[in-house]
């Protein structure tokens, strides 16, 4: 990544535009890049002292900074005289011309370095060529080996920049679709805070706010390392939008980044986390033919995080709900607890833990109503086949007897409903107070259908639609619970309905609603695939 | 009663009240965290916190910090009448505050002292890792029991532990929870925003800055108060040049440039000046800083801030510079001489020219740990370096210093010359300053001589 007096961009209003090599630059990238092929072989310093000149065509002085950076990062070097020892030349050399002085003997500089040179088996010339030889500056250029076209140095350059400029971030908030597993997974790893809002809607995964700890308390830097860090995994999602705040020379600025940014991908990210996971997928996919294994399904929501299944399998002939698979590959009782705890929250029903034998799991740490497959070394896909073959073909269970249960999610919900109450009214200290589980009523009040807590007032609205479907059904309700809590502002509130937002962020509570089946039908819409909204 | 309960989270303190207990939001420093929904402090507040606490007489219950492994006891070296006098000022001012002395009064025997002192765990940072070394050497004269590093390749954590800026501030984290006491050299570094973060995200309730140029910055001298504590005690050179640092000489050598070198000095300062000028005359009083941001934002003023650098890259090493240096290392062939270029390729020249051995970062931890002894024994009498003889390092052989230039202003200049102070029976320093005459480097280094007297 860039240092920071690399860093070329200009400042829009409040919004930070890097400035990004385009085809435009590739005609003197490609003249940079011939330099650099006529120095290799010669000293990096003499490279250096050429990049300090311009070049012989128009070439913008910030970018090619920039480029020059880049390129030094991808050549290697190699010592201007090999099968010496430069550390011990040096003193051997200096000692002698300190003797010399010392004793008052006043030999000259080339008789000092002959001397040496001679006790060394070299001439006073090499000796010179190898005295220095282990600084980087003296050693010689040897070019990258495969070495980048303009474009390809363009989307580096462009890499670099970008990562330079998160360097100098606060905070990162990211919208994706598609490989927020890894991103999250790099975001633990740096050790970085990460909340999930979960998905508005059916199309993404989720908005990640990433930030650091000590954040919250002044504008701090610390952090951008490890958010810069996040770039080159985000180049995998199907979509993402990334906007930063940053500090640029004492002010605050925002960077934007999305799909198509002219950003060369990084390394591709481990498609698996582990050789059995793999394994398992390989066996599976050549086996189960009327099956799909979908290698990273939708993360779900548990709580205020997110559960990411290694993998969905679902019938081909789209037949029936999907089921989950997570293998178990490490254990401990706190990582087994607090996996189960996830999976327990989000309500998943459909779903095959597959554990390792060797990890010494007792079956009574593992809940009974779980289906578990022991498996050694790999998982055994046949077996998987088979249990999931069976439990098809079995009958499903009765719903109706013990009661449905429905997500009322944010397509069912007013959104903007406490958003459009002042910060003070006591809305929001209700909302803040509610937790995962927490129960709720439903009750009809003013024409509207609210959700209420327990004798007291309300804290959400059904939108009228959804008010249509339930209001018939109110006596049949056994139970409302709280399943998730979604943080909503203004920023996600339409232009149009901005004016009526009265407070800067609210939160919407989404909720499970079970009730007896009498009379009505099942929802004609078809079921998500999400086994919480499953029976 | 339930208790507040404060636990420890990534360089912060997390609060999480008990039912019906007092609202977090009212103590110092707490902020409620919307990311994670609970109350959190800057771990650097921690004690005031406690305290606050305490005060109130609400129970707590604190599980921030790490029930870890004591140093054993140790003795600290005999101290000086004036260090003793540091120690129990630092004591005094309740184990927070900055001292300062100037370099070559032994500042890290105070250290040692405040540490053996208090027997708490501790953690030193250090700006480089030649002085990790360093202090992890003179550490291990004291203490019976390993020292701790981290830097330079090093992660190895002991209750006292020597670490460089970059590593305390990489793993500020992790080893924010586990020390009491934080030793912080070269305390001047601190208090402007870029590491201060390393001071923040620990929770040592004791902390001694020390340093021989306390920040002249008032902003950041209040700042470097609230993240370390006030100064408690100073001494300039004059205190204690004669009986506890060497006596010295300051020689200035007034050299010419060569024709080309003036003719090209000339073009580059008058570039310069035609901005700087009319800049200077309409802000006046305007720091550096503001000029260096105004004159980004045009042709001229970029041309000017080229024609700044050119300028001093004319004098950093003059042709007459080149000579007077051979000259005085053959004057000084029997003294211990260290001679400070503006940067390392300048060093380098000397280096070969001269055949003497550059002392640089880019030399590995063997290598400069070998130069330092043969040094210190005399078997090598010359060392050219451009930063890493700055600060801190202890070279008591040292006895003669040619500054050919530098390029961190006076602050620079006064620990480059503090190297060569530490006072030996019969020492008389003697500080050679080479000048261009007729440059801006006359007018430094006439200030720079009033300022060594004073500070």
């Amino acid at each position: 990544m860039l240092l920071a007096r690399l860093l070329c961009f200009d400042a829009v209003g409040d919004v930070l535009v890097p400035r990004l090599l385009t085809a435009a630059d590739h005609p003197w990238l490609a003249v940079l890049l011939d330099e650099q092929v006529r120095f290799e072989g010669r000293p990096w310093g003499e490279l250096k002292e050429r990049m300090g000149e311009p070049l012989p065509c128009p070439s913008p002085g910030a970018k090619r900074a920039a480029a020059w950076h880049v390129l030094q990062g991808l050549g290697s070097r190699r010592p201007p005289v090999e099968g010496v020892k430069p550390r011990e030349l040096r003193l051997a050399l200096f000692l002698e011309a300190q003797r010399s002085r010392g004793s008052g003997e006043g030999a000259s500089r080339g008789a000092i370095l002959a001397r040496v040179a001679s006790s060394h088996g070299l001439s006073p010339d090499e000796l010179e060529r190898a005295l220095f030889a282990d600084r980087a500056l003296e050693q010689l250029v040897v070019l990258a080996d495969p070495w980048p076209d303009p474009a390809g140095l363009a989307l580096l350059v462009n890499l670099a920049l970008v990562q330079g400029l998160l360097r100098k971030a606060i905070s990162v908030r990211v919208r994706l679709r598609g490989n927020a597993r890894a991103v999250i997974r790099q975001a633990q790893l740096r050790r970085l805070l990460c909340t999930v809002s979960g998905p508005a809607d059916g199309e993404d995964d989720g908005v990640l706010e990433l930030s650091g700890a000590y954040a919250l308390f002044r504008r701090t830097t610390l952090y951008g390392r490890r958010l810069a860090s996040l770039v080159p995994v985000l180049q995998w999602s199907q979509r993402f939008e990334l906007e930063a705040r940053c500090v640029m020379r004492g002010r605050e600025l925002t960077l934007k980044l999305a799909t198509g940014a002219p950003i060369f991908p990084g390394k591709a990210p481990r498609r698996f986390d582990s050789k059995v996971e793999e394994r398992f997928a390989k066996d599976f996919g050549k086996l189960a033919m009327d099956w799909d294994l979908l290698r990273e399904p939708a993360p779900i929501q548990a709580g205020e995080s997110l559960v990411f299944p290694d993998f969905e399998l679902r019938r081909r002939d789209g037949g029936s709900e999907p089921w989950l698979l997570e293998i178990v590959g490490f254990w401990s009782p706190a990582y087994l607890e607090r996996k189960l705890s996830s999976l327990r929250v989000a309500r998943i029903s459909r779903l095959l833990l597959c554990i390792d034998r060797d990890l010494a799991v007792a079956e009574d740490d593992v809940p009974a109503e779980l289906p578990v497959l022991w498996y050694r070394k790999k998982v055994d896909a046949k077996a998987v086949l088979a249990w999931l073959e069976a439990q098809e073909a079995e009958p499903r269970p009765e719903p109706e007897a013990s009661g449905r249960l429905v997500t009322l999610g944010l397509g069912e919900l007013f959104l903007d409903y406490a958003g459009r109450r002042p910060s003070e009214d006591g809305i929001h200290a209700r909302l803040a107070g509610l937790s995962v589980g927490d129960r709720l009523e439903l009750v009809m009040r003013g024409g509207r259908l609210l959700l209420v807590v327990p004798g007291g007032g309300e804290v959400a609205a059904l939108s009228q639609r959804a008010a249509a479907v339930w209001r018939a059904r109110l006596e049949e309700i056994v139970e409302v619970r709280v399943e998730r809590l979604v943080v909503r502002s203004v920023s996600s509130v339409g232009p149009g309905y901005r004016s009526a937002i009265r407070c800067e962020g609210w939160v919407v509570p989404v909720v499970g609603v079970r009730w007896w089946l009498q009379r009505h039908d099942r929802p004609t819409r078809r079921r998500s695939r999400k086994p919480t909204q499953a029976v | 009663m339930s208790a507040l309960l404060l636990s420890w989270d990534r360089g912060t303190v997390v609060l999480e009240p008990a039912p019906g207990g007092l609202d977090p939001g009212e103590l110092p420093g707490v902020l409620w965290d919307p990311r994670v929904r609970r109350f959190r402090a800057p771990a650097w507040r921690h004690r005031e916190l406690l305290a606050t606490l305490e005060r109130r007489g609400e129970a707590v219950d604190d599980r921030t910090r790490l029930v870890l492994q004591a140093p054993l006891p140790w003795q600290s070296p005999p101290l000086r009448a004036y260090q003793a006098g540091a120690v129990a000022a630092w004591e005094a001012a309740g184990r927070r505050g900055v001292i300062v002395l100037p370099t070559g009064s032994g500042k890290t025997r105070v250290a040692l002292a405040a540490m053996a002192g208090s027997g708490l765990r501790t953690l030193c940072v250090v700006p480089t890792r030649v002085l990790v070394e360093q202090w992890a050497r003179v550490l291990g004269q004291h203490h019976p029991g390993e020292v701790g590093r981290f830097g330079d390749g090093s992660r190895d954590e002991r209750p006292l532990t020597i670490s460089t800026y970059a590593s305390a501030l990489i793993h500020a984290e992790r080893l924010g929870q586990r020390f009491e006491l934080l030793v912080v050299d070269e305390a001047h570094h601190f208090g402007g925003g870029g590491m201060d973060e390393i001071l923040e995200l620990s929770l040592a309730p004791a902390r001694l800055g020390l340093t021989a140029t306390p920040p002249d910055d008032t902003a950041r001298l209040l700042r470097l108060s609230d993240l370390v504590g006030p100064v408690v005690y100073q001494l300039a050179i004059d205190d204690l040049a004669g009986r506890y640092l060497a006596p010295y000489e300051l020689v200035t050598l007034r050299l010419e440039l060569s024709e080309p070198e003036r003719a090209i000095y000339e073009a580059e300062r008058a570039c310069f000046e035609r901005v700087h000028r009319p800049f200077a005359r309409h802000n006046p009083g305007a720091r550096w800083q503001e000029f260096l941001a105004a004159a980004a934002r045009s042709v001229e003023g970029r041309r000017a801030l080229e024609g700044w650098r050119r300028s001093r890259e004319v004098v950093a090493f003059t042709e007459a510079k080149r000579a007077a240096v051979g000259r005085l290392l053959l004057d000084h062939c029997t003294s211990r001489v260290l001679v400070f270029t503006p940067d390392n390729a300048t060093a380098y020249q000397v280096a070969r020219a001269h055949l003497v051995m550059p002392f640089t970062c880019d030399a590995g931890r063997a290598e400069r740990t070998e130069a330092l002894r043969r040094f210190s024994e005399g078997e090598l009498r010359v060392l050219v370096s451009s930063q890493v003889l700055n600060e801190g390092l202890d070279v008591p052989a040292a006895d003669v210093a040619i500054v050919i230039g530098g390029r961190g202003g006076d602050r620079e200049y006064l620990q480059r010359v503090g190297r060569v102070l530490r006072p030996a029976p019969g020492k008389r320093a003697r500080i050679v300053q080479l000048v261009s005459a007729g440059t801006f480097e006359e007018g430094q280094a006439r200030r720079r001589g009033v300022w060594l007297a004073a500070g």
